[in-house]
């Protein structure tokens, strides 16, 4: 009965596992293919729910406590022995995650052995091995301590692990897939049937198996039933929640607002990356901004405030500083020392191009506070502005000035200043490493409608004027359109389905367009102020009031040697104002070969990426003859900073950008790159030399690991039995275990050695309450044995366990001597197969 | 709070798991609610005592029998009961069994303790099967509703000294003719004395009007104490006790007189074994009670057991 219930112990433990811990993986999004071994894990998953079910058994604390002990020591002796490389595991796994939450939420890890696992080379198989290996690690206490709750039959680790689960869903915005969640079920209903069967766990486990098939038949009804509907009435329900939505801000709030007068009632529209309606109440007429411009603009003004690089489901995401570091010092390139100056870029092209006199802005916040400072191209920030590496400045005080040209694209051929030219070459190497990426799998029907289409790629000019027209026959401007519904895309419901929307889709879709054939772009958020905005103030400036309707969004360029620069895609935006055609023209104007992209620039890319190489090996070699014993991987910064001086004074003059293997489509006009990654990079010989021993002490820790875990067991299974392992100490055991029983139970364990004994030397009789069987079988065992004696014993053995009174020392006299008689018959007579598993199981002297 | 706690997540998160979680909630009872239905109907809940009768401070002990005809095995079934034992209070009693094999019956012993003569009842209310979620339950099919026990009084020892005097009286008489004589005894009703016997053998003699072998045995107060549970259980134990050693000493018989409602009660009892039949008739109020006709209320001659617990013999005290 004991073993039946163990097993379904261990069953429930499994699908607990297979359940909360997938559902935990796939939230977290860590890539089954490349960051986890299936097989290895899920086997070491089973072992653990074994080990935990056999750890806990039994009711002896002290042999419990015992177990857990040693195993706990065997587990830190492990993991401080194998610390580095599970420790790289464990990195390896949770890194991503670790940054995705760290974006959402705004906060930083640093991963020290990122750089490390990079740079290492390890092949695929290995870094699976590593990442299964540390998200072990994590497991195994976690198991162990639902071992202890679950052999007590407590719903605490069920409980705990699933409210887990959830909760991460609900922090990542990520739910499990399917096949986790019906695994989860299944475990949460296995745990009715244990409690109900906790006496009969052979009834329970056919219970659990009757439950779990008809559990299977209902979950199947409700995916294929009651799923559908209730997707449609969420889709309903969703529309009627918007609906109910801008009918509260459109009418109610303002209502409300002009009921106090003079005060605002929130902040306004904040600018983010959020796709599709997410806010629940928004005030769109209230004031958020004052701008006062020195002199009336000469065109539409991009405030912008939030700036997307990656495309998701739901939101574009930003770029991280630890992104943007991480990169420069893989690549070897100088950080600026301020990230404004990254943004003073477009002001110096500006100035080196126009010329003249800057203007002068002013922004103040008017109730609420949003999550930028808002700023144009063109503007100059000084050191008093937070600048984020992705051009995005956090918010300052309520009212902030700055200068800025506006960028109108006529002028001299400017050339930037030395430092700032320097600056924007690495930059450039940075944006086209970065903002080429085109989710072509995501984006299937957008790619083919793009293949396919007209649109031209001579130049930037060109390009974006076929875009802009590719978008207005596709869609056309709405300002109530709806979010696409839950397993679609976004852009592409867009284009293809609804045919309608508003800022938000036409800047998305004509972002991933332009990066489709080659160019550099990103999402922009912000507020865009027509010079009909603006009105004069006594004083001679021009005050411009913005509200939530003003917020906007549309799409950046990168200009090479210019910097971002806003293209409106929109058609008939009203909140602009201006003629979209005027924009572009004056973009389309900006003259120098910098523009425009042509082959050639595509063979000085080629000629650099040689040279960076050799200047790679040179370092390298120069370095391994100074210091030949000191290890590659000690000093990474001492290479990135050899590496980023060959690479400024190479590339000073020409400043094609450089590729490493970047994503992005094929540009047969060059403007992007898919040029051969570079080499991994300096000491590539001695990482190679380093990584052998390296690697093949590491190829048998798998092999190692689960080795060390049966020794383990046996060990700890061998300390059940019998701490002593000798004869002698076996019989010292037995005795002393024999002293500290009761009358009764010295019989009863008396009466246990001679039925292991008979049973293992194959005279086993039908079971314990056959008395025919046991004297048959001790007739046949010992023949000495008379019938008196096999009734005598059968009569104390019945009465040490029903009568009253306990059993006399005569009568365990009788059971001892014949209890001796059988085992040592039945060491003689036992096959010599089972010799050994004799000696192990009865006790014998 | 959980089903509003629900629908703000699936309302709030736009996560098709979560809805399909939330179909599941709503499909997995219902099928668990359909198969429920057969497994009902298969189980079968029956109640029996182990006795009939109890000697008091022993232990009632009642059979509960679950039979599970279906094949799915049950997860929970609950039993509920009133208990009505002899001179308590109704008490309450709630039992769950949990994981009843399919094809199986399972037996749960009840044991009430015995603290007073008299009948005790164990009325099954109602039986219910639970689904394996433990959300639903239906009526379990009940045959046998109802366990009577009987809690019979305690014997203890009586004194030979008691039979003496009365064994005198009792045996010391002899025939004349019709009438059964006897020396006078003191207590003797003087109206009693056969005067024409008397002048003749210049002794007192006293004439009996029954010429019956049986000695007449009264309880006084079992009308009154049966509503005091606690003097009723020793008047039992003492009128049991003394009953049986007369009957076991060579009383040829004895002919109890009790009152109840309807009038004089009377029954004839020769085996020690009857007094037994006589007490459970007695406390278990079934059967057809004998009354006595035109008789007195306190017989001249015989036992008079008072409530008070001490035994006369006409006027005379001789056990108490």
């Amino acid at each position: 009965m004991n073993k039946v219930k163990r097993l379904f112990n261990i069953l429930l433990m499994l699908v607990n596992n297979i359940g909360i811990v997938g559902a935990l993986v796939s939230i977290l999004e860590i890539p089954w293919d490349s960051a986890l071994d299936p097989v290895l894990f899920w086997s070491a998953v089973f072992l653990f729910c074994v080990a935990a079910a056999f750890l806990w058994k039994g009711r002896n604390r002290s042999r419990i406590l015992c177990r857990v002990v040693l195993c706990l020591i065997l587990y830190v002796f492990l993991a401080f022995v194998f610390w580095e490389e599970l420790f790289a595991g464990i990195t390896l796994v949770l890194q991503g995650p670790a940054e995705k939450l760290g974006e959402i939420y705004g906060f930083r890890i640093y991963w020290p052995q990122s750089a490390l696992l990079q740079e290492t080379g390890r092949d695929a198989e290995e870094l699976r091995t590593l990442g299964t290996m540390g998200m072990l690690a994590i497991l195994f206490p976690l198991e162990l301590a639902a071992g202890y709750f679950a052999a007590r039959g407590s719903w605490l680790p069920v409980a705990a692990g699933n409210l887990l689960w959830f909760t991460a869903a609900c922090a990542c915005n990520v739910f499990p897939d399917f096949f986790y969640l019906v695994f989860c079920v299944l475990g949460v209903l296995a745990g009715f049937a244990r409690r109900d069967f906790r006496n009969d766990p052979v009834a329970g486990l056919q219970a659990a198996l009757w439950m779990a098939a008809f559990t299977g038949l209902a979950m199947g009804c409700a995916y294929f039933i009651v799923l559908p509907a209730a997707d449609e009435q969420y889709e309903r329900s969703l529309l009627e929640r918007q609906q109910f939505y801008m009918e509260v801000n459109q009418e109610w709030i303002p209502r409300i607002r002009s009921f106090f007068a003079g005060h605002g009632m929130g902040a306004g529209v904040d600018v983010s990356g959020e796709l599709g309606r997410k806010e629940i109440f928004s005030d769109t007429l209230t004031e958020t901004y004052l701008v006062t411009a020195d002199s009336l603009p000469r065109g539409t003004l991009y405030l912008k405030g939030f700036a997307g690089k990656d495309y998701g489901k739901d939101a574009w995401k930003a770029d991280t500083d630890a992104h943007f570091r991480e990169y420069y010092e893989r690549e070897g390139l100088k950080l600026p020392e301020d990230f404004r100056h990254l943004v003073n870029i477009g002001w110096e092209a500006a100035r080196a191009m126009q010329g003249g006199e800057p203007g002068r802005l002013a922004i103040q916040e008017l109730g609420g506070s949003g999550s930028y400072s808002l700023y144009p191209c063109g503007a100059f920030l000084t050191d008093g502005y937070q600048v984020n590496s992705d051009g995005t400045c956090a918010r300052r005080d309520t009212v902030y000035e700055f200068e800025y040209y506006l960028l109108e694209g006529h002028g001299r051929n400017g050339r930037l200043p030395w430092g700032y030219s320097r600056l924007e070459q690495q930059y450039r190497q940075y944006v086209y490493d970065n903002y080429l990426e085109y989710p072509r799998e995501e984006l299937a029907i957008l790619t083919k409608q793009l293949e396919n289409s007209d649109i031209r790629r001579d130049s930037i000019y060109q390009c974006v004027l076929d875009i802009a027209a590719f978008l207005e026959g596709q869609a056309s401007y709405d300002l109530g359109a709806g979010n696409n519904p839950a397993g679609t895309d976004f852009v592409e419901y867009f284009l293809f389905e609804s045919h309608s929307g508003y800022c938000m889709h036409f800047a998305s879709a004509a972002v991933l367009i332009l990066r489709y054939f080659g160019i550099p772009a990103r999402y922009v958020t912000g507020y865009a102020v027509s010079p009909g905005k603006f009105t004069q103030a006594g004083t001679g400036e021009w005050k411009a009031t913005l509200t939530g309707e003003n917020a906007h969004a549309w799409a950046e360029v990168y200009l090479d040697a210019v910097g971002w620069v806003p293209v409106e895609m929109t058609p008939g935006t009203a909140a602009t104002g201006d003629s979209r055609a005027e924009l572009l023209v004056r973009m389309g104007t900006l003259e120098g070969d910098i523009i425009m992209q042509s082959s050639a620039r595509e063979e000085a890319r080629q000629a650099t990426l040689r040279e960076l190489e050799q200047a790679r090996m040179e370092a390298a070699a120069r370095k391994e003859a100074e210091e030949p014993g000191r290890p590659w991987f000690l000093d990474p910064e001492g290479k990135a900073e050899k590496d980023g001086e060959a690479l400024t004074e190479g590339s000073s003059q020409a400043a094609p950008a450089l590729q490493q293997g970047g994503k992005g489509s094929q540009d047969p006009s060059g403007m992007t790159g898919q040029a051969p990654a570079l080499g991994s990079g300096e000491g590539s010989e001695n990482r190679e030399r380093q990584k052998a021993p390296v690697l093949e002490s590491r190829k048998g820790s798998p092999g190692f690991l689960l080795l060390n875990g049966l020794g383990a067991v046996l060990l700890i299974w061998g300390l059940r039995r019998g701490i002593p392992a000798t004869a002698r100490g076996r019989i010292r055991y037995w005795h002393r275990k024999l002293e500290r029983a009761s009358a009764r139970d010295r019989i009863a364990l008396m009466y246990g050695n001679l039925e292991r004994a008979l049973r293992l030397a194959g005279y086993a009789g039908k079971g314990p309450g056959d008395e025919q069987a046991l004297r048959r079988s001790l007739k046949r065992m010992c023949p000495e044995i008379t019938d008196a004696e096999c009734r005598k014993l059968w009569e104390i053995l019945e009465r040490s366990s029903f009568a009253r009174e306990e059993p006399s020392s005569g009568e365990q006299s009788q059971v001892w001597a014949i209890q001796c008689a059988v085992v040592r018959k039945a060491f003689a007579a036992a096959p010599v197969r089972r010799r050994l598993w004799l000696w192990l199981r009865v006790y014998s002297g | 709070m959980a089903v509003v706690t629900g629908f703000y997540f699936v309302m709030l998160y736009d996560f098709r798991g979560l809805r399909f979680l939330a179909a599941c909630l709503i499909c997995i009872p219902l099928l668990y609610l359909v198969l429920l239905i057969p497994q009902a109907r298969g189980c079968t809940v029956s109640l029996e005592a182990e006795a009939d009768t109890v000697v008091r401070e022993g232990l009632i002990a009642l059979t509960l029998t679950v039979e599970n005809r279906g094949f799915l095995p049950v997860s929970r079934i609950w039993i509920r009961g009133v208990w009505k034992g002899p001179g308590e209070e109704e008490q309450k009693i709630q039992r769950w069994l949990c994981g009843i094999r399919g094809r199986h019956v399972t037996r749960v012993c009840l044991e009430f303790p015995a603290l007073h003569c008299g009948r005790g009842e164990f009325i099954l209310t109602k039986a219910g099967v639970c689904d394996y979620s433990g959300i639903f339950a239906l009526p379990a099919r009940e045959r046998g509703g109802n366990a009577e026990v009987c809690v019979l009084p305690r014997l203890f020892s009586i004194p030979r000294q008691v039979l003496d005097p009365a064994a005198l009286r009792i045996r010391n008489g002899e025939r004349d003719g019709d009438v059964f004589v006897r020396d006078f005894h003191p207590g003797d009703s003087i109206h009693r004395v056969y005067w024409k016997l008397s002048t003749k053998t210049d002794q007192l003699q006293v004439r009996d009007r029954e010429e019956s072998a049986s000695v007449m045995f009264y309880l006084d107060g079992v009308g009154k104490l049966r509503t005091r549970p606690k003097l009723w259980d020793d008047f039992l134990d003492r009128a049991c006790s003394l009953m049986c050693f007369f009957l076991e000493e060579g009383v040829p018989g004895l002919q109890i007189v009790w009152q109840e409602e309807q009038g004089e009660a009377c029954r004839e009892i020769q085996e020690p074994e009857e007094v037994w039949t006589w007490v459970y008739a007695l406390l278990m109020q079934k059967g057809e009670i004998p009354l006595r006709e035109g008789q007195d209320v306190f017989p001249a001659s015989g036992f008079c057991l008072r409530e008070d617990g001490r035994l006369f013999l006409g006027e005379q005290c001789v056990y108490e």
